[in-house]
């Protein structure tokens, strides 16, 4: 069994006990939680990437102090209004109160400011917290996302399809995708899976994706004739994905008859529908930056004709990189077209044949 | 019925509706089991925190109580729940935790599942998670195969997992009541853990 790793530990106790948290206990703990649940506050409004320098959250240790002299802070209750388009950098002091003093724009010594207060800095995806002159970087345990604090955006869907990919569809471990086979060696898919596929999806971007504002919700309507199907809302930063489910492989019927047989031409015609979604949805939902997402759940298998009870290893993993071949490429003329995910889902192969 | 079940489903869901809008079912099990193990991080022993969990698929926690409660609070009226199964605390759900809170042998739980729910403020759900599934005692039910009880006192897992803790303690140095910078740290190690070792297997 795993022995204990002392120094991560303590690295990672280091970053959160600050000099003035270890000297105030709980009150520098409630300034922390103070200044986490700021952040969070924040990010829903203020896009990280899109300020060019620094973003600064203090709380005083002492209440209220005011530590950056010479320059008016603006109060605000919240950072609705705060406009971010030319923001070179903000400043914010979290009141006693929940109130905000925000400075746009200025230029402060963040090392003296910390002296008598808890800081946070946030700079070109790098995240650290100052205290008493001292600081420490917050770990990235999410690779792409600008902050840890932020809410999930596009990238962490596309992490999300990823981490789906690995630990769901590849040996079709998640409990409701075991439910679209017809047969126990995953050659056959059962007949009309897409409604297990896209509730799977559905249930693991669902818990996957949770943040204030995320919502996941499955067959929503573009328009009455064009279902998508899995719709994701970003309530914060106006941000949709509409997510096609297409698959592939062989589906058989409850008597053993193929009901449906779909190639990489299937994919194709899921691009397409996609595309074709995306522009209807942009005269109805004008004010969202709108993407499309095409997940192809692959079962194919190769000389499946004879419907056999078992597959070798060279028969079932002959589609596992076989990647589909799009024309038009969407996703390389179309901006708010994803790369189109294909999801391989391994049969259980005889090694001996 | 549990009722320290009971109350825990309303004092979690109350906490993670303030941060993000709503619980998920599955959220309520994660975090009661976060709480618990918080509550033997502060020493505790397992049989004080009044009922059980058991590992299920994907590494999650379950408890049964929890289930019961939820589904009794649903059916009292204190929690609401949308088509998509969003689960949101009711306004006399509020004054049902409100009133109960109010008695000690509730009250005294209120830390550990503070310290739990606070850990939303610097993690996201999903990586909450993911980290605890790589807990000792959820990982050893993974590899056991079979549905056991979890933190079973004569386990070797749960003696890892006071191992731990025994680090996290020394590693944060100082008694604090606010357990959130204990479980932030915590999680924040099991994920790293566990990265690495992802990052290892696929480099070898």
């Amino acid at each position: 069994m795993a022995e204990v790793d002392y120094r991560m530990m303590t690295e990672i106790a280091n970053i959160y006990m600050t000099p003035l948290v270890k000297q105030y206990g709980d009150k520098g703990i409630n300034i922390l939680r103070v200044i986490f649940g700021t952040l969070q506050q924040m990010y829903k409004w203020i896009e990280p990437l899109q300020v060019k320098g620094s973003i600064v959250v203090f709380v005083t240790i002492e209440s209220n102090v005011q530590l950056i002299n010479n320059h008016e802070g603006v109060l605000h209750s919240d950072f609705k209004n705060i406009m971010q388009d030319s923001l070179t950098s903000l400043i914010v002091q979290v009141l006693e109160n929940g109130d905000f003093l925000i400075w746009k724009n200025l230029d402060i010594d963040v090392r003296q400011l910390s002296e008598n207060s808890i800081l946070y800095e946030y700079h070109d995806k790098i995240e650290r917290l100052i205290s008493a002159r001292e600081e420490s970087h917050i770990p990235k345990l999410i690779k792409g996302r600008a902050s840890m604090f932020a809410p999930p955006t596009f990238s962490d869907l596309t992490e999300a399809i990823s981490e789906y990919r690995e630990e769901m569809v590849r040996f079709s471990s998640c409990y409701l995708l075991k439910e679209v086979w017809y047969d126990n060696n995953r050659i056959f898919l059962k007949n009309k899976p897409e409604f297990i596929m896209r509730n799977s999806l559905t249930n693991f971007l669902k818990i996957r994706l949770r943040g204030d504002g995320v919502e996941v919700r499955p067959e929503q309507n573009v328009d009455e004739s064009h279902p998508v199907d899995i719709k994701i809302t970003w309530m914060f930063s106006n941000r949709l994905a509409l997510i096609e489910i297409k698959w592939l492989g062989k589906s058989r019927n409850g008597d053993g008859s193929v009901s449906t047989e779909y190639s990489e031409s299937r994919a194709k015609t899921g691009a397409k529908q996609l595309a074709e979604y995306l522009d209807m949805n942009k005269s109805q939902a004008p004010q969202h930056v709108t993407k499309g997402l095409l997940v192809v759940f692959d079962a194919r298998r190769r000389n499946t004709d004879q419907l056999p009870s078992s597959i070798s290893r060279v028969e079932g993993l002959y589609y596992a990189d076989k990647e589909i071949h799009f024309d038009p490429c969407y996703h390389d003329i179309r901006a708010d077209f994803f790369l189109p995910s294909r999801l391989f889902i391994e049969p259980i192969c005889q090694e001996n044949q | 019925m549990n009722s320290l079940a009971f109350f825990d489903c309303l004092s979690i869901a109350r906490r993670i509706q303030s941060q993000v809008g709503s619980v998920l079912s599955s959220e309520l099990h994660t975090f009661a089991y976060l709480s618990c193990l918080l509550s033997l991080y502060k020493g505790n022993p397992v049989s004080e925190w009044g009922y059980d969990f058991i590992g299920i698929r994907q590494n999650a926690p379950y408890s049964q109580p929890i289930d019961d409660s939820k589904s009794n609070i649903l059916r009292l009226g204190f929690f609401d729940i949308d088509k998509e199964q969003y689960i949101r605390v009711s306004p006399s759900g509020i004054l049902e935790h409100d009133r109960l809170k109010l008695l000690k042998i509730y009250s005294r739980r209120e830390q550990f599942i503070e310290g739990a729910c606070s850990s939303i403020l610097a993690l996201p759900i999903g990586l909450i998670r993911n980290a605890l599934s790589k807990e000792p005692n959820l990982l050893a039910s993974q590899e056991s195969n079979s549905v056991k009880a979890l933190l079973d006192e004569r386990s070797p897992s749960l003696v890892l997992l006071y191992d731990q803790f025994n680090a996290l303690s020394s590693a944060v140095r100082i008694e604090m009541t606010n357990l959130m910078i204990p479980a932030i740290v915590w999680l924040s190690y099991l994920s790293k853990i566990n990265e690495e070792k992802e990052g290892g297997m696929s480099n070898g």
